[in-house]
């Protein structure tokens, strides 16, 4: 998208003033802010005049950054991100900050302080989070790229219900400067776009080390576009039989469907050359996953948004006393979801509690990761749905092994580099295909993303939002 | 029998974090700390569990260097530092006198 | 029943380093509010904790000289709570893996050596200072993030004296070792006193009371002596319940500990450790090369100049007292001054001039070098020994260096011949009553010859000659 974006530069359109009124369009509440002054200042650089939209929980100087909370609605930072940065040093254009699950938690898209994003393909439908909006906005052809964060699946799953691609780097490749924190451990700065490579080249720009992230190394050796030369014989890759066999309880029509069309898709990526093996992983240690993640990501996140009190930024709390205006600002400011996430990070980092929930699931979190990177040594990547059923309705009553779907974070928990690409449709609705490799093996696994793509053929997809 | 999740517990973990939570919350809140605690019952029953060390990090990141000390930054304009914040007294933030 | 005080103290240092703890902003004291302060300091959202090398080499520096185990991983912590000083809603800190645990050493009370085991050394940041009004308080956040070492001590001190004397020790090795000014006036000290009263020969500690946030070091011995005596009298009124585990300060007005919080239950900080800071292996090599760093420390100095020096325990004892003392004096034995000698001067002329100037060795107009300059010509008897001192102060007080002030003030030793024969015959002359008294068996007339000499020529005779020529003369 961005090559055919480019040649329409060259013939004088202006992609911002598109963009932007595409943004003004938009019907399915993707927006926190639309910056309606923006424009191109850098002429000369490789992503000159592409617009962009950036998830609200990015820092941008000088526009409204809120993280879709109450508690941050009126928060107009004095320092860019770092990937905020250095977009713009490439000529990009942020042309809006988009709508996500409140602070980033929650995976449907609907806590957000300005209300729930709808899907494109559906309005009925939700959008999946956190990074909501931004997938959204892509998938409805706003903006070619969007900037997004990824905790458990906040990017890779709302992608595979918008039908667009989500890849989000090993760990530290990319600086989460700027970026606000859920859970600091799991984070991970990534981007939505409609295919693998323009998601290599928009993760190109913006990796690398910074001095103002201790986590971020040193990828100058990695050339995330270079390798993309569709070249995958004898590659190989391994599913989780378990998780894709399709006997959940209460299974739904549509898992049913995703699942059949994953080992339809299995076949075509055969055909490519590529080797595709099953790997048993025991059961128990699959279903800690979800439980792990919960404790790990609420733990961190009770802490990492301390600093929301309204003494410093956001709204000022009333009160007779200092306490009694952080209790205040923390009262009206966080939904009643994000509550209770709090008190279950308070509870299980509370001494008598650490050992039983935190640790242990920490235990299992290196568990799992072993596991997979042992797996890493034979296979270069592993290949899942990336969710297993199309966007589910707003409001739907989902049977709990969709309510605790979490399978993705696997990918947040090893620091892996993952990422999911479209992968077909069950009824009329989006799904995509996850895949995922070791760490620091970002151009293998965009190379064989990038294979799999052409022969599944929803490159460049996107519907026009507000049926 | 005493109950290990009370209305009494969550509503003093909330007021440790500084906020209040209606009583339908906190039910829902019980129900939630119930199920986490039926999931971690399980977990602490996976074979071989204390065989495996607490993962903090994504992986380790032992090449990383610490930052020289070498030089300092000028501080940030007092204006933009306090840009946001609602009460303010000259370069100060204010709040109400804090005492203990 | 005799009763038994226990203490155990915590020391917070600022550390010395040009940025703070976790940011770039300058760790630097400011009198303008907000002055040395960057988005990290005020935790705005994003931002991310930085961790200064130097911070923790000076933490490691001491833990070794405190020789307690360092850990192979660097690992931080964060602590949970609110306050308004606190920006992030969390302090980081080190609480899973400190940089020093299970430190020991020795310090020096009157004539004894105490042993004193450090539970651990941990780094952490401090918090923002808040400024009190009449009815509002201000934030100010240039201390915030500024690197703060705690220095925990098991509960092994039985006097105030011991107290006392291990924080000094501890100052010493902060100055000695560099890693901080160490300055109880610039508030970069800070202790913790905690202190309960036990039966003599029990191994039950007694209930503890925490007097936090003591400034001073005579305030330590004061609070010490407060709470035995306030404990002791509870204890033997029978109001021993009265005791309770609980956090009191000291009050400088009352000159008294004061309640601050009872501790109902201990407070849960929910520590866990910090995802933002990796965990980076320490280094053999940069251990290796930090221990080289460290010079020798007050005691081993001490020990040195006794021994080989064989300097009187009493000098060398003051010498060591400030790491500038110390290395005035060796500066002084590498410019071949004899170490008794410059013992003599720093002992007596320099520490009186000091004390009496409230003064600081390393601010002092005469260095090592002038020192010398006077050194020099006193032992090769071209000036008088009480020239010497004359010259001392001279130098102070023209501030010029001594070889100019020889010249500009005469001070030359007379030793010529024939001027002191001269002297002496007219003398002689003038005194033939003691000359005759003297050459009867009233040798003690000798003396009284020599001052005649000495008042004559103002001092500058040279002694040695003087007695010669009046030998020669009264046979």
């Amino acid at each position: 998208m961005l090559d055919d974006l480019r040649k329409k530069l060259s013939s004088g359109d202006d992609l911002i003033k598109e963009s932007l009124a595409k943004a003004k369009n938009d019907k399915l509440d993707a927006f926190v802010t639309i910056i309606e002054d923006a424009k191109t200042e850098n002429n000369a650089a490789i992503l000159s005049g592409i617009p962009y939209v950036s998830k609200d929980n990015f820092s941008t100087k000088g526009i409204l950054s809120t993280a879709s909370s109450a508690s941050l609605k009126d928060y107009i930072p004095f320092f860019d991100a770092t990937v905020i940065q250095k977009l713009k040093d490439a000529g990009a254009v942020n042309i809006g900050k988009t709508v996500m699950d409140e602070l980033g938690m929650g995976g449907s898209g609907t806590t957000g302080h300005t209300g729930a994003v709808k899907n494109p393909w559906d309005n009925e439908r939700i959008t999946g989070g956190s990074s909501s909006g931004s997938c959204a906005a892509v998938a409805s052809g706003i903006v070619p790229f969007a900037l997004g964060s990824d905790t458990g699946d906040s990017i890779r799953k709302p992608a595979s219900y918008c039908g667009v691609v989500g890849y989000k780097p090993t760990y530290g490749m990319i600086s989460r400067y700027g970026l606000f924190p859920f859970a600091s451990s799991l984070d991970h700065v990534g981007v939505i776009t409609t295919s693998v490579k323009d998601a290599a080249e928009v993760a190109g720009v913006i990796k690398g080390k910074d001095e103002n992230d201790m986590t971020s190394w040193d990828s100058s050796n990695i050339n995330l576009t270079s390798n993309l030369t569709g070249k995958v014989q004898n590659k190989k890759l391994f599913y989780i039989k378990e998780i894709c066999e399709n006997n959940y309880q209460d299974i739904l029509e549509e898992t049913n469907s995703t699942l059949k069309l994953f080992s339809d898709n299995l076949d075509k990526i055969r055909a490519l050359g590529i080797t595709v093996e099953e790997i048993s992983i025991d059961k128990d240690l699959l279903d800690a996953i979800y439980p792990a993640y919960f404790t790990i990501a609420s733990a961190e996140a009770t802490s990492n948004m301390a600093n929301l009190t309204g003494l410093i930024f956001g709204p000022r709390g009333k009160g007779k006393t200092a306490e009694e205006m952080m209790f205040d600002h923390r009262t009206n400011g966080f939904s009643p979801l994000i509550k209770r996430r709090f008190i279950i990070g308070s509870y299980v980092l509370r001494a008598e509690n650490i050992e039983k929930y935190l640790f242990n699931s920490a235990r299992v979190r290196k568990m799992i990761t072993s596991k997979i990177s042992d797996l890493f040594k034979n296979y270069d990547g592993m290949v899942l749905p990336a969710s297993l059923s199309p966007a589910p309705r707003l409001n739907e009553k989902l049977p709990d092994y969709l309510k605790t779907e979490q399978y993705l974070a696997i990918a947040n928990f090893g620091g892996f580099p993952s990422i999911t690409i479209p992968s077909g449709f069950v009824n009329n609705m989006p799904v995509g295909i996850n895949i995922t490799s070791d760490i620091k093996d970002d151009e293998n696994l965009l190379n064989i993303a990038y294979s799999i793509e052409e022969t599944l053929s929803f490159k460049n997809q996107t519907i026009k939002g507000g049926k | 029998m005493t109950k290990e999740f009370t209305k009494e517990k969550i509503n003093n973990l909330a007021s440790t974090l500084l906020f209040a939570v209606s009583d339908d919350e906190v039910e829902i809140v019980l129900d939630e700390l119930e199920f986490l605690k039926s999931k971690m019952d399980n977990i602490s029953h996976i074979k071989n569990i204390m065989d495996y060390e607490i993962q903090t990090h994504p992986f380790d990141l032992y090449e990383t260097s610490l930052r020289e000390d070498d030089s300092s930054e000028e501080g940030t304009d007092v204006n933009l530092l306090l840009a946001n914040a609602k009460n303010t007294q000259n370069r100060e933030i204010e709040v109400p006198k804090v005492v203990g | 029943m005799a009763l038994k005080v226990v203490i155990g103290l915590e020391m917070h240092c600022e550390l010395k380093t040009i940025s703070k703890v976790f940011s770039k902003s300058k760790n630097e004291y400011n009198d303008l509010p907000n002055r040395v302060v960057g988005p990290v300091d005020m935790a705005f959202p994003g931002t991310l904790p930085l961790l200064n090398k130097e911070a923790v080499k000076n933490s490691i520096k001491m833990a070794m000289c405190l020789n307690c185990t360092i850990p192979e991983v660097l690992i931080f912590d964060r602590k949970n709570y609110f306050y308004p000083d606190l920006p992030k809603g969390y302090q980081i800190t080190q609480n899973t893996s400190p940089i020093g645990v299970n430190g020991k050493i020795e310090v020096e009370v009157g004539d004894e050596l105490i042993p004193i085991t450090i539970h651990d050394i941990h780094l952490e940041e401090d918090t923002a200072s808040l400024d009190h009004y009449f009815d509002y308080s201000l934030i100010d956040y240039n201390r915030a993030g500024v690197p703060l070492l705690e220095i925990v001590t098991d509960p092994c001190i039985y006097s105030p004296d011991t107290a006392v004397a291990f924080l000094e020790h501890l100052r010493n090795i902060y100055k000695y070792t560099g890693a901080s000014d160490a300055d109880t006036k610039k508030g970069q000290i800070r202790c913790d006193v905690n202190v309960s009263l036990m039966e003599e020969g029990s191994n039950v500690l007694g209930t503890k009371v925490e007097v936090k946030n003591v400034n001073s070091f005579s305030n330590v011995h004061a609070a010490i002596l407060y709470e035995i005596d306030r404990q002791t009298k509870l204890i033997e009124s029978g109001c021993q319940d009265e005791i309770i585990q609980e956090t009191r300060r000291w009050d400088d007005e009352t000159l008294s500990t004061v309640r601050m919080r009872e501790k109902v239950e201990s407070v849960d900080y929910k520590y866990y450790v910090d995802p933002n800071i990796p965990k980076i292996k320490i280094d053999k090599k940069w251990l290796d090369e930090i221990k080289k760093e460290i010079p020798m420390l007050p005691l081993e100095r001490k020990k040195l100049y006794i021994e080989k020096y064989n300097l009187p325990a009493y000098d060398a004892g003051v010498i060591i007292k400030t790491k500038e003392n110390s290395d005035y004096f060796e500066e002084c034995l590498n410019l071949g001054i004899d170490p008794k000698e410059a013992a003599n001067w720093i002992t007596s002329q320099i520490m009186g001039y000091l004390n009496k100037y409230n003064l600081e060795i390393n601010e002092f107009y005469l260095t090592p070098q002038r020192l010398f300059k006077i050194i020099e010509p006193l032992n090769k008897g071209e000036i008088s020994s009480k020239q010497a001192k004359e010259l001392f102060f001279k130098v102070l007080e023209d501030e010029d260096e001594p070889e100019v002030l020889i010249k500009k003030y005469g001070m030359k030793q007379l030793d010529n011949d024939d001027e002191l024969n001269k002297i002496i015959t007219t003398i002689l002359n003038n005194n033939k009553t003691q000359v005759e008294g003297y050459k009867a068996g009233k040798t003690n007339m000798f003396d009284y010859f020599v001052g005649q000499v000495m008042k004559e020529t103002k001092g500058k005779a040279n002694p040695v000659k003087v007695k010669e020529i009046l030998l020669k003369n009264l046979v």
